[in-house]
């Protein structure tokens, strides 16, 4: 990344909404608008910030704020130097930031709100039921959802490895323990071992606890230079490195789990921050299911492959024993389906030590990464 | 759910492409088609319109040997696709003698006795409204 603090990109606010409310509203006659919970989450994201909208010249909409140009009327902002809009998938999330980042480090724009919204559980989104794995020639024999792309993956890598279907649970255990400290998260209720076991599977081998909840909500996040940060109100968090790389197969299941791309992200981060993984103080990790989450901690190579297990048991990835824990807001499985965002705002509050009882202690460093057939990954520093 | 409420497996088939076309009715002639491309000799499948190794136009229609092993399996125990409402149903994820990754069905009793690696081949199974679809069945069956 650049040297020059006009250049370089901080994080200077976020914003999101009260995602275990909306789901307890259960009795909705009507869908919840997505305008609305964007222009909500924008809102709290400029609160946050100290800035005004006036002092925004760049708007990237995501997923359920289809039209950029209403979505920016509805705001009240005319003449964006930055607009655009990026597709529903959860890939997006990470690179939405890297455009946002991309603008300010060239000087295109000079602070650019991200806005996302989903609105998927009162629009009954019922995913997987239309072929959005992407592969024609798997739907036709019943072959559908990523999830069920996730699982295949998972029985390849249970063979491959000895593994069982152990490490997902601990995974979900870990994580649902996260989101009973996290405020605003959906599921806040412990999970035991017999109650993962005990779960339907959907495709098996993934049971109920290793999907993603669906779920309204909004997330935004305002970029703008580490210049224009110092004069903020916030603690300045830097995005000290970001890379992205695709994984192009014709379906979304990948023979090496995704192992290849993500080995090449991690020496990105790792060569531009100037740091090894062991320095980071927490991440997130995308997890539409759980499997992503062993697939990443192996393919960043914070273990050997097939190793997440011993990983898991040895280093750990829950908060109080771990030094590095993992999804430390609940992730998608527990506190909030928002693709990715609400795992890139975890990283934020955790570096300006906004987490309360799940605060990660004297965090410094966090990473956010997503494995998917578009791989992103970022590392950000309190400065 | 009565057989006259269910939708056609003929809903799930794409809006077929000249180039595609020779996949989807060789598959309801009972015969599993791959590409091979006369430059350099590879052979790929989901098709394209060229090679993807050398891009050479000269990519044709291949009847596949039928062999392949088991690459992955899952078993759906949620109705994703109107079609098919009745679960469970597993899917095999076969890899090709000729190299490719394909998915087919797989029943579930051999979802179930058939260990990942087990030799497979493929056969094709008429769905209700008389679209064929691929099977795939331990080699020895």
């Amino acid at each position: 990344m650049q040297t020059n603090e006009s250049r370089r990109v901080a994080v200077v606010g976020v914003g999101d909404v009260d995602y275990g409310k909306y789901y307890r509203q259960r009795d909705l006659h009507y869908v919840r608008d997505p305008y609305a919970l964007g222009i909500e989450a924008f809102k709290n994201a400029l609160e946050d910030s100290g800035l005004t909208k006036d002092d925004i010249d760049g708007v990237i909409c995501v997923r359920d704020i289809k039209q950029y140009d209403q979505f920016c009327y509805r705001i009240g902002i005319d003449k964006p130097r930055l607009v655009n809009g990026l597709e529903s998938s959860g890939r997006q999330s990470g690179l939405a930031l890297q455009y946002a980042a991309m603008a300010i480090a060239t000087g295109m724009a000079n602070t650019v709100a991200v806005v996302y919204s989903n609105n998927g559980r009162t629009a009954k989104y019922n995913y997987g039921s239309t072929g959005d794995a992407g592969d024609p020639f798997g739907i036709l024999h019943g072959m559908t959802s990523p999830g069920a792309q996730v699982g295949a993956m998972f029985a390849r890598y249970c063979h491959d490895y000895n593994a069982s279907e152990e490490v997902l649970a601990k995974i979900a255990i870990s994580q649902r323990y996260h989101a009973s400290m996290t405020p605003n998260a959906v599921f806040k209720k412990l999970l035991t071992m017999d109650d993962y076991m005990g779960a339907k599977y959907i495709t098996e081998p993934l049971r109920l606890f290793d999907y993603c909840l669906i779920n309204d909500g909004a997330v935004c996040i305002i970029l703008s230079s580490v210049e224009r940060a110092k004069d903020l109100k916030k603690p300045v968090v830097e995005m000290i490195a970001t890379s992205a790389c695709g994984d192009m197969k014709s379906m979304y299941m990948k023979e090496d789990f995704f192992y290849g791309a993500l080995q090449k992200i991690s020496a990105d981060l790792q060569g531009q921050a100037g740091i090894k993984l062991t320095d980071i103080d927490n991440m997130q990790i995308y997890d539409n299911f759980t499997p992503t989450v062993v697939f990443s901690l192996e393919g960043l190579g914070l273990c050997g492959r097939g190793e997440a297990s011993q990983y898991i048991d040895e280093v750990g990835i829950t908060l109080g024993q771990s030094v590095r824990p993992v999804n430390t807001s609940g992730g998608h499985i527990s506190e909030t389906y928002m693709q990715g965002f609400n795992h890139q705002v975890e990283c934020v509050r955790q570096l300006r030590h906004e987490c309360g009882e799940r605060q990660v202690k004297d965090s410094k460093l966090s990473l956010y990464v997503c494995a998917a057939p578009i791989l992103t990954g970022h590392i950000f520093a309190r400065l | 759910m009565e057989e006259s409420m269910r939708e056609n497996v003929a809903s799930l088939l794409p809006v077929v492409t000249e180039y595609e076309a020779p996949f989807w009715n060789g598959l309801q002639d009972g015969k599993l088609m791959v590409q091979e491309c006369k430059s350099c000799g590879h052979k790929q499948f989901p098709p394209s319109p060229v090679c993807t190794e050398c891009l050479s136009e000269k990519v044709e229609w291949v009847e596949a040997s039928g062999k392949a092993s088991l690459w992955s399996k899952v078993e759906f125990n949620k109705a994703y696709l109107k079609p098919y409402p009745d679960v469970p149903y597993a899917v095999a994820v076969a890899r090709l003698e000729e190299g490719p990754l394909v998915e087919g069905r797989f029943s579930a009793e051999n979802y179930k006795k058939v260990p990942i690696d087990a030799e497979l081949k493929v056969t094709f199974v008429d769905t209700q409204d008389g679209t064929k679809i691929v099977e795939f069945v331990p080699v020895n069956d």
